[in-house]
Parts: C-alpha cells; structure tokens; sequence
C-alpha cells in the first residue's frame, strides 16, 4: 500500500499509534493486552496480512519485548506496545538491552499509563524507566500526534541503535479525533543473516553505559530540531506553563476559559533528555512557570535541576512539588485551570474539586455501581465454594489472588484477598505455605487464570514445587484472556492456523505436584469436593478447573434458548429468612423482590447454566421440566 | 457557533454508548467540525458505568468537558443520568433521560435501594436547563433491537438538542458504523419523531 490519503479520518489514540507504526515500515510488533494498551496490537493483526508484517501476543511483556529485539538486531523495525504495569515485568531486559544495543531495525516501546488507574491496579509513572534506561522517551498530546511521533521514534532508534519510548496515557489511547494519514511506505529494510557484534555488556558494562550516555546526549539534540515542541504565545506573557501529553490540551482551554492572555502555553512532546535550549527559551523572562503532567513531577524536576545551575534564579515554579498541582489522579480541564488561576495570583493550595451540590431529596441518588461477575461466569461457581470452604475451616483459609477477571473475587465477600502484580497469588502462596513451622495451621490457597498461568505464574510454581511449600494452587481455566477482550494465549484450545498449543496440564504434570487434581467448574457440588479434599492433603497441590466464560460464548454467537429455563418455585421459597441465591451467591441475572421477598430470574440475562439449582437449599429454584 | 458544543453520554455497559460517540464524531467531521470523542469505562462489560463525552469545536480540544459545560446529556439510565449530571451539567445543559432503570448489584439483591426516578428527576431540574425524560422500550421492542437504545436517543439529540449537527450528517455517521444501519435508522427517526412531541 504506498497511496498516501489526504482526507483526514476519525481514529482513537490507539488506532493512530497503530497507523504511525505502519508509516514507520515497521516489520514486526509483539505485545501483551493490557487496558488501556490493548488496541495498538490488535490494529496491527488486522492489518498484519494486508502489509505483510508479523504481529504476536507474546506470553508476557518481557517476552514480548525480547521477541522484539530479536527482529531489530536483525534489521526488521519492531514496535512493543504494553500497559503501565506491563512494563515493570519487561523493565529487566529493557534496562540491559538499552546498553547493549538494538541493531539497525529499530526498537520503539510504546506504553500506555492509566492515571486514576481506570483499569489498573496502581497509577505508576512509567517515564521514570525512560530516564532510567537513558532512553529518549516522546509524550504525543494529540490523536495526530500519536501518529506522528511513531514514525520519528523509529527514525531515532535506527540512528542511535538504542530503545525508544513513547508514553501514551488512558486518555489519549482512548479518546477519538480527527488524524491525517500519511503514506506506508514501500519495504525499505532487508533481514540481515548475522547478528551484530557486542549484544552483551559484560565485562565492562559501564563502557556501554558510556555509549548510551553519548548516543541519548545526541537524541537530545535532535530533539531541538524535532519540531514537535511547541509554544502557543501569549501578549507580554510573564507566565508559562509547562504541558506535556494531553494535559496541554487542558492548558490551553484552561487559558481560554480564564479568558487571560499573559501566559505562554508550552507543549513539550520530547519529555526525556529535555530539549534543554528550547526549555532555556522558553522560561526567558517569565516570573511565573506552572508543570502540567500526569502523574508524578517527571518534567518538572528535570527543569528544576536544569534551573539550579542558573545563579540566582529569579523565577517561581509551581508544580507537583508544592502543591499546586495533584499529584494524585487524572488531570482535567477543570483542574488545570484552577492551578493556573492561582499561579498567576501567586498562590498555591491544593486544586481539589468542591465537594457537589445536589439538592436533598431525602435519599442517597449517587448510588455506586460494583463490579462483578456476568451471569453464568463460573469464577463466581469457584469463589462460591470457597466461601463454603472457608466456611467448613472455621475461617482459616487464606486465599492469595491475582490478576484478570477473577480479581473480582475481592469484592465477593472477600473470597480473593490478595492482589498484586501477575503471578503474585502463588508467589506469595509459596511464602505461606513455609509457615507451618512459626505455627501457622491456615490452609493457603492461590488461586489464578489461564492467561496469568502462562505469564507469570510458572516460576512460583516451580518454586513451591522445589522448596516443598503447603500449598493448594487452583487454576481457573476458561481458555480465553477474558479481562482484555479475549485473546487467544497458549493454552486456548482454538489456536490460529500458525500456533501450537501449549497445554496447562502438561506443565503442571512436568512441575510434578504431590496432587494434581482436575475439575469441572461449572458444577459447584463437586468443584467444593475438590477443594476440600485438596485441601486436606499435605504438600503441594494444582486443582485444575475447567470452566467457561460466558461474554465469549456470547460474543461467538451461542444461544441459550435450547437448554431448559431455570424456573422458581414459591411454595419451596423460604424468602427472606433464607437469601441464598440472590443475597449471597448473587448471580446477575437473579433479581429480589422486595414486595413479594422471594428472587425472580432476569430471562434477557440467564444462561440457563443452573448452577442456582445447586445453591438454592430448598429445591424452589429448578430446572424447567 | 461561538463556543464548542458538548454532548455527554451516560449509562452502563452493553448499551452502545461508545459507538454512539463513534457515529457523533463521524457526523461532526461530515459537518466541518474537529470533533474529539472522550470514552471512561474501566470493566464497563462487567457492570461498570460508561461514559462518553464528544466535543465539537473548529480545533483540537481535549478529550474530556470541563465542570458545568455539557450542553446535551443523553442519559441511558436513571442513576448513571444524576451521577454525570452532577458535576458535568449546569443552566446550559439540555439533559434527556431514559427510564429504564439498570438495577446495580446491590439493589438487586437487596441490600441497597434504587433511588426513585422521581427524586433523580427533581435533583436534574435543579442542575439542569431542561429536562426530558423519555420511555424507549416500546420503539425497541417494536423493531426487535433491544440494543439500539443509543440510535433512539441520538434522534433526541437532533430533536431537542439544537445542536450542529443534522439528521442527515448523524445518518451517514450511523452508516459509516454499523454493517447493517437499516433497522439503527430507523429507530434513529423514530427517536426524532418522539422526542420532537416533547419539544
């Protein structure tokens, strides 16, 4: 495809990060789904076969990152798009392979932060591996610009043979606006047979570290001539604020809004190393100079530290630092605004919202809207028994989660009570499971899905294996990477025509626990069966459950209207005294009647899985004769 | 136009919202306009709330509108209607409201109790310009697409909204989305058709 189209099109952040990395010629991308990621990857699947390029989902993000590698040092351009947090998992080879090199393909890194953590455990600032790793880093604040700084970044790593990132956040990679497509270019790069000389860094790492020091020193001034730093002037402006990703859109409606004119507004795009001339520039002759940033003081310490090598520095900076912006959650319009009205009045408090002003009626109207499991999902089926579990131990179970769908299971009556990185659920198991000799006689349980298995999971695993930890690790199997919208993985059992098909069984048999019990998770009875008796027996046990996810099955077209209705019978009801189903198990598609005190079934949502027939102690709930 | 118009959609998972921004934004392109579409949703397929903002402007803005400055609300859901409002709306917000009413978790078993329409309806007033509240089962129940919730409202938008977009440039955005737009159409001027009755 080499027609370039003038019309401009309506893409998401994501889709125009996608776009720029088919301008850029790249060959190959592998990635890891991750909200608010996701999308960067998948648009290059569907173009994969059109353009010729080759596009994974890589087991996890530091594998998908080395993959990339691999296809740089041998000359092919290869883009790794990741979450936030998918980059802690991949920062051990990124801060190894910034020294060593990546060849003449060209490496760009493109991470998606989520301030608020939208759909994130934590709201990390993932620039600080930028400067870490020494690399140049690029924030696009546009749809436009997203496109356009991918292309570039390719450019920079070819030159300097070093990663380059780009740091996109939840709000550009899902917002939507108006983009200018350029054209893809006809293949200009070649595979090279070889690998090139010196990928390592011993013995003396840091002589490459004094490479990296000069290549990213020369990123720096290309930055200068980049063209993507700009200012939007004010009249006999005596402030400046300084923007980087979609906050600068916020500054200048802010500025707007205030209806002030004496403010200089700055959209610094190259946020690492500083374009430092143009930064020198632009805080000539301000009083006043406010950072715009989301999350932490990235940009504002980097200039801080620039400044104090200036002699007595007449100018104010407002920022993260001393309160006059948050350092807590997203930005908005809103709150940017207010930073810079009280900037310019030489003021600094803290930019919190007012609290709003809803008129009483008498009843709470904002009611809270919790997340849970879909109608049918038989990780609830899982977490129901082992709440029955827990119940049969007296209370002493302790259940370490993990990451995906079944995270939910924190808000289902505590029934998951740990959540940290992927894999953590049997990593700290397997710290658990040696207490028994401090006294410790809980029953530990880490429970984790499919997906998160093979991304993380294995090593701890093995390791409770090796170190003999008392342990029951429970594998919520439904074949899909549900939580990001279904990607396959290495265990799905339909894999695309060019995949091989790992399974979970044969790893955990391999791994070698004292107990390796299967079941089915749609039905509760004997999955509590399992646990128990899992449980109960000493050492390390794997409880492989096989279960379903219903938003797939829905989204592959399966009907639910051949299996038998689900019918409630009101003479077997014991109404309120009892709750069961709806109180506690909870499905969605269970309703309670506050009128008559018993459940109705919600037809449009139930998947006539039946598993309330099992919950409910009074046979009032059935399966349709 | 002398400031940018904002549209706010508000509801839960499942009911098209986001593709309803996606059809607004094709529109105000068709129209002249450098639309940018907003979407907040975080698990919204597992209940969660979802929230769309579309901004029309004749340059770039940012993705989100700022406190008090929504000129049309279309709210999919009662409770979802308030908690955008709350903030988001303000004298100049034009606000129409769908009925039906998506229990959350907590009150459909029980434990907690859906606020009455009625209340929700006298807190909008308070914040709101005007308010229309509107019942869409029957026109989706007579077309058979439960899901086109979103076609119908977008129909209230050109009905009640006085905004920069036209019936013809939100259809060929809905063409531009949707495979099969015939039925989406459809329901779309139906939406038009009610809502004008209520002007």
């Amino acid at each position: 495809m080499t027609n370039p189209e003038s019309r401009e099109i309506v893409l998401s952040g994501n889709e125009a990060l996608a776009r720029g990395a088919l301008e850029a010629g790249i060959g190959f991308c592998a990635s890891y789904p991750g909200t608010p990621s996701t999308e960067i990857a998948t648009t290059l699947m569907k173009e994969s076969s059109e353009h010729d390029i080759y596009v994974e989902w890589s087991v996890n993000e530091k594998v998908a990152l080395e993959a990339c590698a691999g296809a740089s040092w041998l000359g092919i351009p290869a883009l790794c798009s990741m979450k936030s947090l998918g980059l802690n998992v991949a920062s051990d080879f990124l801060l190894n392979v910034n020294l060593s090199g990546t060849g003449s393909g060209g490496l760009v890194i493109i991470v998606c932060d989520d301030p608020q953590g939208h759909s994130s455990s934590n709201e990390q600032d993932s620039r600080f591996y930028a400067k870490e790793a020494e690399i140049p880093l690029l924030e696009p604040s546009t749809c436009q610009n997203a496109k356009d700084v991918v292309p570039y970044a390719f450019r920079l790593s070819q030159e300097h043979q070093i990663p380059v990132m780009i740091r996109s956040t939840t709000r550009l990679s899902h917002s939507r606006a108006l983009v200018k497509p350029g054209k893809i270019p006809e293949r200009d790069w070649k595979v090279s047979q070889i690998l090139p000389d010196n990928l390592y860094n011993i013995p003396y790492p840091y002589h490459k570290h004094g490479e990296l020091d000069e290549k990213t020193g020369n990123a720096s001034a290309d930055f200068e001539m980049s063209g993507f730093n700009n200012i939007t002037k004010g009249t006999n402006a005596d402030m400046l604020v300084i923007a980087s990703g979609v906050s600068y859109l916020y500054a200048l409606e802010a500025v707007r809004l205030l209806d002030i004119t004496n403010v200089d507004v700055a959209n610094l795009v190259t946020t690492y190393p500083l374009p430092l001339s143009h930064i020198l520039q632009w805080i000539e002759n301000k009083k006043k100079i406010l950072f715009v940033e989301e999350v932490a003081p990235f940009v504002e310490e980097q200039v801080l530290a620039l400044v104090a090598e200036l002699q007595h520095d007449p100018r104010d900076f407002y920022g993260k630092r001393n309160g006059a912006m948050p350092w807590i959650g997203e930005l908005n319009t809103d709150i940017v605004k207010k930073a810079i009205k009280n900037t310019s009045e030489g003021r600094i408090y803290n930019t919190d919202r007012e609290i709003p002003k809803i008129i009483d009626t008498g009843e709470s109207l904002l009611i809270t809207r919790p997340l849970t499991f879909c109608a049918g999902c038989t990780h609830r089926n899982i977490y129901w028994a082992i709440r029955k579990l827990r119940n049969r131990l007296k209370g002493k179970l302790a259940v370490a989660g993990d990451i995906g769908c079944y995270s939910l299971g924190i808000f289902y009556d505590n029934a998951m009570e740990t959540m940290q990185a992927m894999g953590s659920g049997i990593g700290t198991a397997s710290g658990m499971g040696q207490l028994k000799r401090f006294g410790f006689d809980t029953k530990v349980i880490a429970v984790a899905g499919d997906s998160t298995f093979f991304h993380s999971c294995i090593p701890g695993l093995i390791n409770a294996r090796n170190n003999n930890a008392d342990l029951t690790f429970v594998i919520m199997d439904n074949a899909t990477s549900a939580m990001t919208g279904f990607q396959e993985h290495p265990g799905s059992k339909k894999q695309s025509f060019d995949k091989h098909r790992v399974s979970i069984e044969g790893i955990v048999e391999s791994i070698g626990p004292d107990h390796f019990l299967k079941g089915d998770a749609t039905d509760i009875p004997s999955t509590l069966d399992i646990l128990w008796d899992a449980v109960n027996r000493e050492g390390l046990k794997v409880v492989l459950l096989e279960g379903v996810c219903k938003l797939e099955e829905q989204q592959r077209g399966v009907d639910y209207a051949n299996l038998k209705r689900i019918v409630h019978f009101s003479e077997n009801c014991k109404g309120e005294k009892c709750k069961i189903c709806a109180g506690q198990f909870s499905c969605t598609a269970l309703g309670w009647n506050n009128e008559t005190g018993q459940p109705y079934i919600i037809e449009h949502l139930c998947t006539r899985c039946g598993t309330c027939v099992d919950v409910c102690p009074n046979d009032a709930l059935r399966e349709e004769e | 136009m002398d400031r940018p118009y904002n549209i706010l959609i508000a509801g839960v998972g499942g009911q098209g919202n986001l593709l309803a921004g996606s059809v607004l934004a094709e529109a105000a392109a068709l129209a002249g306009y450098r639309p940018v579409v907003g979407e907040i949703y975080g698990a919204s397929r597992r209940g969660g709330r979802v929230m769309t903002h579309v901004r029309i402007w004749k340059e770039d803005l940012g993705p989100l509108i700022p406190a008090g400055h929504t000129d049309f609300l279309i709210g999919l859901e009662p409770v979802e209607t308030i908690w955008a409002a709350d903030v988001l709306c303000s004298e100049r917000s034009v606000v129409v409201m769908n009925k039906a009413v998506v229990p959350t978790l907590s009150t459909l078993t029980g434990l907690e109790k859906y606020p009455s329409v009625e209340n929700i309806e006298k807190a909008l007033k308070e914040i709101c310009g005007s308010l229309f509240v509107m019942d869409a089962t029957d026109t989706l129940n007579e077309f058979n697409n439960p899901k086109a919730l979103n076609m119908f409202f977008l129909g209230s938008l050109v009905a009640l909204g006085k905004s920069p977009l036209s019936k013809e440039q939100i259809t060929e955005g809905i063409k531009k989305n949707l495979r099969n737009p015939a039925s989406s159409i459809a329901i779309f001027e139906r939406g038009i058709e009610i809502s004008s009755k209520l002007a």
